[in-house]
């Protein structure tokens, strides 16, 4: 019986303990790589020094746009800041972030947030500066799901963040946060301490060979005590030693921290911890390891553009370029090959000198004669034994006198100089709902799925002497509409004459022409040669059920 | 023995009523009414179970949608009954239906509404029984990676509507008690992402009400300075 009792105790007890964390355990999503230390640019962040600042000036930069989601904007989310504020309200959020709202003399304020340990990955430098934070605060107050009022002295250590804004409360008007907060001081006065350092603050080591960073401590307020190092976060065929192990008494000194990769080690970054101990006090210091492969070395070539256009008798140019890796040291020769026909390749400058890293100028020159067509043109780099080669594609055009006479023909004036388009409103667009064909603009009718009409018009002269005149346009249309019978939404191309009359109805589109992407149209208006005429675009929609017909790049070429 | 056991339940099942009641009772609520804070500080607008309204909508200087897209995500295996699956159809484009009053507010303020992309249906996930705010966003983040959603343009708003069982959160608010629908954004490494949440409504028209009214004060709300 009291076997039972004790094990139901004790069922008891774990229940108690797991009912509010299972309450609480859940970790944030937005941007929460950067917020927990496992972002892209982690390596950038200098963790073993820190820069004093004041709300106020963590309020005045803009905030960056767009924000990155899984990268850092530096300096302020680079640098682990210390600010002197008051506490004024702290809360525990669902996704087990401790909210506190920091404030200055001047009433100003901006958040700080504390994660939960469990929600940050274990290969953050910041893992062990946030528990810290933590516990720290856990020792000094309860938070709750509700705001709590404490107005208390606070020196915090943090790194920045830029948050979204959404309404959250004491949020700074361009979202910086000190988040995560590593470590948290109440009523911060004048007791002993130490600091840490590393110098260098990262640290890379090719495979097979070893690097040095010295750590030093400083005391302060009379701390005396030795202080005992220790590195934590090796990667695998990586040692590393301090020389001394520990800083003697009072506690202020240097040691030499080497690092040792064996030429098995395994490549990458990785997060190195040094935890400096003494007298009752501990102090963590990130260094970024990188350990990197021993390569052979070798050289990348690449071109830019990688295809262009020659009109018969003129020229084009696209820009190579190379770049080196492993110690690679030589010059880099160039030559084209696969030339068509009366055209030629020229490189300025003919090699790219050593090491081997540069770019250079490839021109082709086409001779009037030279027949149209595409062809792919091989670049062939070679130096220091290594040869690479990349291509170009080629495209030779005939010359002639066509001309296009339409006036703003993919609408990249935009929405405030729409001339000489006469459109109704809204319909010049950049949303990128209804992307454009190409360009950032386009011509977006109707889509509201009530009744409307819209409209756009532009009076161009085709010339008497016109041997060829065609409209092209890219039409693309989408739909709500279900019927695959009846035209409830129709788009007209018409031509008038400058009075408005009709001449001529070119086509006209509906809900059932609808098709993901863009298609283009072409009309032969050669009829019109020697006539001033509007090319009119009229789209109507019918009570309900949207249909957007979006144009783009109209062109009307004539040839003389 | 089994009594102790019985007595255990009964005083845990106490204990989380007390916690619960706790969390209720203390839930912190923005001063702008049908809003609600969410799972990480931030706010977002509510439908109320209710649907009260709060006046003529005035603007705050923000943004609104150019355009909305509904993208409707059917989530939980509730929806694989046949029955409750039915109503799928209804659901799929909320402005849609002629006269309907959000379509008109929308066009009041040149917000196109377009052609609703088509669903996706996810049975198989989403097995527990609760998912506040942040689950939402993990599923949105997860589906975004998987492709198994189109990314966002810039109109477009993932209508999430959750299956029968399945108990919505927000902050310290409860889907069905306190909400019947509410919208969100979150930006992740597809962009920003505007979403609608609408807990499963025994009711068909009440479901797509505050599906339609949630989707509509999306397009005229999406970063909670707009129209509201």
């Amino acid at each position: 019986m009291m076997q039972s009792l004790r094990r139901s105790s004790l069922l008891l007890a774990v229940l108690l303990l797991v009912v509010p964390t299972t309450l609480f355990a859940q970790c944030g999503v937005e941007r929460w790589s950067v917020k927990t230390g496992t972002d892209a640019d982690i390596g950038l962040v200098h963790l073993t020094s820190s820069s004093n600042t004041t709300i106020a000036a963590m309020r005045a930069p803009a905030a960056p746009s767009p924000i990155p989601a899984n990268n850092r904007v530096a300096p302020l989310e680079t640098t682990q800041w210390v600010i002197n504020a008051t506490l004024t309200l702290y809360k525990l959020e669902s996704d087990s972030d401790y909210h506190l709202v920091l404030q200055d003399a001047n009433g100003l304020t901006m958040i700080g947030e504390i994660p939960s340990p469990t929600c940050v990955g274990s290969g953050s430098p910041f893992l062990s500066g946030i528990t810290n934070a933590r516990n720290e605060f856990n020792a000094r107050f309860t938070a709750t799901t509700s705001f709590q009022t404490a107005n208390i002295p606070v020196k915090v250590t943090g790194v920045g963040m830029f948050d979204f804004l959404h309404g959250q409360t004491g949020v700074a008007p361009n979202g910086i946060e000190l988040h995560p907060i590593l470590d948290i001081v109440f009523n911060p006065g004048s007791s002993p301490d130490f600091a840490l350092s590393a110098s260098p603050t990262s640290l890379t080591v090719t495979q097979g060979s070893s690097g040095t960073s010295t750590i030093s401590t400083s005391v302060s307020n009379g701390f005396n005590s030795s202080v005992a190092l220790s590195i934590s976060g090796l990667p695998s065929g990586v040692t590393a030693s301090f020389s001394p192990t520990s800083i003697a008494a009072p506690g202020s000194g240097s040691s030499t921290l080497t690092f040792t990769a064996s030429s098995t080690a395994t490549t990458g970054t990785f997060n190195t911890t040094v935890t400096a101990t003494g007298g009752g006090l501990t102090h963590t210091t990130t260094i970024p390891l990188t350990v990197n492969a021993a390569t052979s070395p070798n050289f990348a070539i690449s071109a830019s553009p990688t295809s262009l256009s020659v009109a018969a008798g003129g020229t084009g140019t696209s820009t190579i370029s190379t770049t080196v890796s492993g110690g690679f040291n030589s010059a880099v020769s160039l030559s084209a090959s696969g030339l068509p026909s009366g055209v030629t390749a020229a490189f300025s400058p003919t090699s790219i000198a050593a090491p081997g890293s540069g770019s250079s100028t490839l021109t082709f020159t086409a001779s009037s004669t030279a027949a149209a067509g595409t062809s792919t043109i091989t670049i062939n780099a070679s130096g220091g034994s290594v040869s690479h080669s990349t291509t170009v594609s080629l495209t030779i055009t005939s010359g002639g006198t066509t001309t296009q006479i339409i006036g703003n023909p993919g609408f990249e004036n935009g929405s405030t100089n729409t001339a000489p388009w006469t459109l109704t409103s809204g319909v010049i667009n950049n949303s990128t709902s209804e992307p454009p064909h190409a360009g950032s603009w386009d011509a977006w009718m109707d889509g509201y799925g009530t009744t409307h009409t819209d409209t756009a018009l532009q009076q161009v002269t085709i010339p008497a002497a016109a041997t060829a005149a065609t409209l092209t346009f890219f039409l693309h249309i989408d739909t709500a509409e279900t019927s695959t019978t009846t035209a409830f939404d129709t788009l007209t191309v018409q031509v008038r004459n400058s009075s408005g009359t009709v001449l001529s109805t070119l086509a006209t589109f509906s809900n059932l022409n609808h098709a993901t992407g863009y298609s283009q149209k072409s009309f032969n208006l050669l009829s019109f040669k020697g006539q001033t005429i509007q090319i009119f675009f009229k789209g109507v929609e019918d009570s309900t059920l949207q249909t957007s017909f979006v144009l783009d790049d109209v062109n009307l070429n004539v040839t003389q | 023995m089994k009594k102790i056991a019985l007595g255990i339940l009964l005083l845990c099942g106490t204990v989380t009523c007390v916690l619960s009641a706790q969390q209720q009772a203390s839930v912190d609520r923005p001063a702008e009414p049908n809003f609600a804070f969410d799972d990480d500080g931030g706010k977002a607008q509510i439908v109320p179970a209710n649907f009260a309204v709060t006046g003529p909508k005035t603007f705050h200087g923000g943004p609104v949608l150019a355009s909305a897209q509904q993208v409707s995500i059917f989530l939980g295996a509730g929806w694989g009954d046949t029955q409750v699956r039915g109503r799928e159809s209804s659901l799929l484009d909320v402005t849609a239906s002629v006269g309907n009053a959000h379509a008109a507010e929308l066009k009041q303020h040149s917000i196109k509404t377009l052609r609703a992309a088509p669903k996706l249906e996810d049975f198989t996930d989403l097995t527990q029984s609760k998912v506040n705010d942040l689950t939402i966003q993990q599923k949105l983040s997860d589906m975004l990676k998987s492709k198994a959603i189109p990314a966002p343009s810039a109109g477009t708003v993932y209508v999430i509507f959750l299956a029968p069982g399945i108990h919505s959160s927000l902050g310290g608010l409860q889907g069905g008690v306190d909400y019947a629908a509410y919208h969100n954004f979150v930006n992740l490494e597809a962009g920003e992402i505007h979403y609608v949440v609408v807990p499963f409504h025994e009711n068909a028209d009440t479901h797509s009400a505050a599906a339609t009214r949630a989707f509509a004060e999306t397009a005229l709300n999406p970063n909670g300075q707009g129209w509201f």
